[in-house]
């Protein structure tokens, strides 16, 4: 019975090849894109799990609540960890991370470049399940001025030679013993390091404050006991941070509240301020669940109108094997399995299809994602299941429906134009057409604002500037030196010396204006006298700092937005505490240091770098760049020859601070155009089985004297009102996305009515294209032989 | 084999109500071979569609071998039609996908019938319908005379009691349809009871009696010859 089955279905697709067609490569693509999204989607929820102990594994995250408001970031300063190791028996151990640093190590006279280094606990390879390739776990990272290389660097540095006991230079600076080698860890870690130094180092460098109330920038992991209960431990946090800290800033009114995070919950559920990497997010996970649901439900669609229009087709069939004998229930698993057969041919395709894009997604995604490895099994062994319910989804309506002929209606052509099926599939076309709407509205919308980001003015010029990287000593001291020989280029038309570039933010310090009892938390930006000029900023009140004056290197520059918030009206000639009191000598217009989602905070400019000055900004006004870059090169040669020169232009920070949404909105697109595709194929499939249905009515209607234009009217018009209708549906549900999106926003454009109305149109249009591409050539067919084919 | 008590047919549209048949009487004995005969409309088809159980009365009494079957749903009235029922359409109604062979064999097929038995029992009623030699071809491939004897082998291979046949000739030439007249009465005479709709006198000429039906009554039931 099975081998008729399949002969009849196989030999029906054959002899309907562009239904099959379009019923397959829809399939296919619903298939390929959900599979895509799932890998995706399995990698994200796969972070962090790989630790044996991950159960026990947690974060401290710190929520500082100020009268300001409050934030809440991963970052505290050092002692908390070691602290709570001691003050509670349910905390095994801990392991302390710094940022990400980036710099070089030398060897042997030779530099190597080195990017994603941490100094972090020796407990670290007791706690976390990475791979020590070399050296000894327990001792690995205790020492102070020790280095666990990564097995890249050390391959790079010391070749096949073992690195083990030899001293390598870090930034010019601190000479490091190697005490292991280690790997990579997995893409699904969100702890991504290359070389790793000892925390001990950072207690033996002076120029790092280590003590409770200063130097909020270390993220601390806590090992906890299997049996612990981590509320009852949380409860006991508000004491103990009282005891060792909250107690200093009570004056203040500022409290930090700590709490325990789940390391697998890291990825998805941070986003917080400072964070050690980049993280996923579960926005993100809905946003593409949904992509994934919407397109395979638009390809299941197509495969239900397709089948349920050519059921004419097929009842005789249905009939004769009715009057033969065959029941109902044999008949709905005939032709559910006959969608499942095309869901499984859809499969092949896909699983082709996916070895091809995967990397281009992984990599558009930023993703390292593989299909076929041991963690990803049971997506692996889910997937026929995932087919199963594509066919049994697409085909069970179809099955129903052409089950349900009755053979004395086939014997009597009675099939023909049932209207409450031929109402469903117009319905369906419309629930395709309104997602589609949908897609290219939020589209268009996510378009439109990264337009106006990256076009709006940013309060400074950020093109023609390049940002060479200090990591060593040598330049942070003699910087000015540099600055000198940069002078002397004649396309170089000013440099400045600044701590943290603009565009992704700056750190942020607590200070005590003049009126105010309190400390409040301020960004700051440490600069020197050519900052302003280099960036093209605009002082709008007082002086910008002047080497004329020897008191400037103790003032301090506001901007704008501080002044407000502090309601100063003439800020020029006010102090602000910190250690000491600092006058302010000028007002800065408002400029976009951190990205545009953010509103532009309070700033603070002064001209004292904690651990020295970390960038050059050089600004030019030549088109010759190679040319500059080589003189530059040179000039940076001459201060240390040792040192790898790097360098960067700020056009390119900025960009990189829109990578997420530029990400997202060409998947976005893609998956838009995808879907749009799938609902044209589906339109054009349902045109062309209308058209064959109405070859004697355009035969009659044309010897009656219908016009070709008369025809593509006639059948045009009767699709153009379920896609006009899919538009009333889409509008409110894209509205209410959009507005949503535009909440992340600071700065965002007023709502574009017009995007609403090309969508409208463009849609309309490609469906009425699709549509006349039939309803043309039923026109112009000589109505005899439609007559006589009827 | 068949009695009919009272049959009413009656279908109805939002407006308009037609009786296709209206208290029809009548008993086909074990053997048989009747002839239906009635102007377009008559009502014909309907009785032989419910006497086939493909569908329901909307009044009177159906007896299939003794049982009252008039109110059976949709799956007891497939079980009885399965392996005691063939049918003839007078257009052939042959599953274009499926060759000839497969045809012929999707009755076996729903009456769970194994393998070997099936391809011995196509074989052989194709070779008695004399188109063995077309097992292989599609329904298209074939002339329309060609295509009713696969249609007579399809509605025979399960051996049914009763053969229903609905204008069996109606689209054929005089050869062709003598030809196929022969096998029918061939198989009446191998005890198949035959139930046949036509508007042809001289096939009708061929049953033992002939019923004539007009606006759905039974007008006179002309006894031709007595078993």
């Amino acid at each position: 019975m099975l081998r008729n089955y399949l002969k009849t279905a196989l030999r029906n697709l054959l002899r309907n090849p562009l239904y099959t067609l379009i019923n397959i490569v829809g399939l296919t693509i619903g298939i390929t894109c959900s599979l895509l999204i799932l890998i995706f989607i399995k990698h994200e929820f796969s972070f962090d799990r790989f630790h044996e102990n991950k159960d026990n594994l947690h974060r401290v995250v710190f929520e500082m609540v100020t009268p300001e408001g409050r934030t809440i970031s991963p970052q505290m300063t050092a002692p908390v960890g070691p602290y709570m190791v001691e003050a509670f028996p349910e905390v095994v151990r801990s392991v302390r991370f710094s940022f990400r640093e980036d710099g070089y190590f030398s060897y042997q006279e030779k530099a190597y470049r080195e990017e994603g280094l941490f100094y972090a606990d020796s407990s670290l390879f007791q706690m976390f399940s990475f791979e020590l390739l070399s050296g000894d776990p327990n001792t690995a990272l205790a020492e102070p001025y020790s280095v666990v290389l990564s097995k890249e660097t050390a391959m790079r540095i010391f070749g096949e030679n073992d690195p083990l006991g030899e001293t390598v230079r870090w930034n010019n600076r601190d000479d490091l013993i190697v005490t292991g080698v280690v790997k990579a860890p997995p893409a699904n870690s969100h702890l991504q390091f290359s070389s790793l130094i000892s925390f001990s180092s950072r207690y033996e460098d002076r120029r790092y404050y280590m003590d409770w109330n200063g130097g909020m920038q270390y993220y601390h992991y806590l090992e906890l006991v299997p049996e612990a209960d981590d509320a009852a431990l949380e409860e006991k946090f508000p004491d103990f941070m009282y005891e060792n800290i909250n107690r200093l800033y009570e004056s203040h009114g500022v409290s930090i509240n700590a709490s325990l995070q789940p390391i697998e919950k890291i990825h998805l559920r941070s986003g917080f301020v400072g964070e050690i990497g980049p993280t996923g997010s579960m926005a993100n996970i809905y946003i593409y669940a949904a992509i994934a649901i919407f397109v395979l439900f638009i390809a299941c669609i197509n495969f239900m109108n397709l089948t349920t229009a050519m059921a004419t087709k097929r009842a005789k069939e249905v009939g004769m094997r009715k009057v033969f004998g065959a029941a109902r229930t044999s008949l709905i698993r005939q032709f559910l399995g006959e969608s499942i057969v095309m869901s499984m041919i859809g499969l092949v395709i896909s699983l082709i299809l996916i070895e091809i894009l995967l990397p281009v997604f992984g990599s558009m995604a930023s993703r390292q994602l593989e299909l076929y490895q041991w963690s990803n099994m049971d997506l692996v062994l889910g997937i026929p299941i995932l087919v199963l319910l594509v066919g049994i989804l697409a085909g069970s309506y179809p099955a129903f429906y052409l089950s349900a002929f009755k053979p004395v209606s086939v014997l009597k052509g009675l099939f023909k134009g049932q209207k409450s099926f031929s109402g469903v599939r117009n319905s369906l076309v419309l629930i395709q057409f309104a997602i589609s709407i949908v897609l290219i509205i939020c589209t268009l919308v996510i378009y439109a604002q990264l337009g106006f980001i990256r076009s709006k003015d940013m309060g400074f010029k950020h093109d023609n500037i390049v940002i060479l990287n200090f990591t060593s000593e040598s330049f942070k001291q003699n910087y000015e030196e540099l600055k000198d020989a940069l002078s002397g280029i004649p396309d170089v038309v000013s440099s400045s010396a600044t701590s943290q570039v603009p565009g992704g933010g700056f750190t942020s310090n607590g200070y005590r204006p003049e009126g105010y009892d309190r400390a409040i938390m301020f960004n700051k930006v440490a600069v020197d006298f050519d900052y302003i000029r280099t960036l093209g900023l605009q002082v709008t009140s007082g002086r910008d700092f002047s080497e004329d004056f020897s008191t400037d290197r103790e003032a301090y520059l506001i901007n704008e937005a501080l002044a407000r918030q502090l309601d100063w009206q003439d800020p020029v000639g006010k102090t602000i505490y910190r250690g000491k009191d600092h006058m302010v000598i000028g007002v800065v217009k408002d400029f976009h240091f951190a990205p545009v989602h953010q509103e532009i905070g309070p700033l603070i400019f002064d001209m004292n770098p904690n651990l020295g000055y970390d960038h050059l900004l050089v600004r030019f006004r030549t088109s010759s760049l190679g040319g500059l870059i080589s003189d530059i090169q040179k000039a940076w040669r001459q201060i240390d020859p040792n040192e790898p020169f790097e360098y960067h232009f700020m056009d390119e920070v900025f960009g990189a601070a829109y990578k997420t949404e530029q990400r997202m909105s060409s998947m976005l697109l893609y998956f838009a155009i995808l879907a749009i595709l799938i609902a044209c194929m589906g339109l054009f499939g349902l045109a062309l089985f209308n058209t064959e249905q109405r070859t004697r009515e355009i035969g009659v209607r044309k010897v009656f004297g219908s016009s070709v234009s008369g025809v593509m009217f006639l059948i045009s018009s009767k699709f153009s009102r379920w896609v006009l209708l899919a538009n009333i549906l889409a509008w409110p549900v894209a509205y209410l996305i959009v507005r949503q999106y535009m909440q992340m926003y600071a700065y965002k454009i007023n709502l574009p009515v017009w995007i609403f109305f090309l969508a409208a149109a463009g849609v309309y249009l490609i469906a009425i294209i699709t549509i006349s591409l039939q309803s043309y050539r039923a026109g112009i067919t000589n109505p005899g032989d439609a007559l006589r084919y009827e | 084999m068949i009695q009919t008590k009272e049959l009413i047919k009656v279908f109805r549209t939002d407006e308009v109500e037609t009786t296709a048949l209206n208290k029809v009487d009548m008993d086909v004995k074990s053997g048989e071979f009747v002839a239906v005969m009635g102007p377009s409309g008559c009502g014909k088809s309907t009785l032989l569609n419910i006497i086939g159980l493909l569908d329901n009365p909307t009044g009177g009494e159906l007896y299939f071998d003794g049982a009252e079957v008039s109110k059976f749903k949709e799956r007891q009235r497939t079980n009885i039609r399965k392996g005691n029922i063939g049918f003839v359409f007078q257009s052939f109604n042959l599953i274009d996908e499926l060759t000839v062979y497969e045809n012929v064999e999707l009755p076996l097929l729903y009456l769970n019938v194994s393998g070997s038995e099936r391809k011995q029992k196509v074989n052989e009623v194709l070779d008695r319908m004399k188109i063995s030699h077309r097992k292989k071809h599609f329904p298209q491939q074939l002339s329309g005379g060609q295509q009713q004897r696969v249609a007579i082998a399809r509605a025979v291979v399960a051996k049914p009691k009763l053969i229903l046949a609905d204008e069996p000739t109606g689209n054929l030439d005089s050869a062709n349809g003598e030809e196929v007249m022969n096998l029918l009465t061939e198989l009446n005479k191998e005890g198949t009871t035959i139930i046949m709709v036509t508007h042809s006198p001289s096939d009708a000429e061929k049953a033992h009696r002939i019923i004539q039906l007009f606006d759905g009554h039974i007008v006179t039931e002309n006894i031709k010859k007595i078993l």
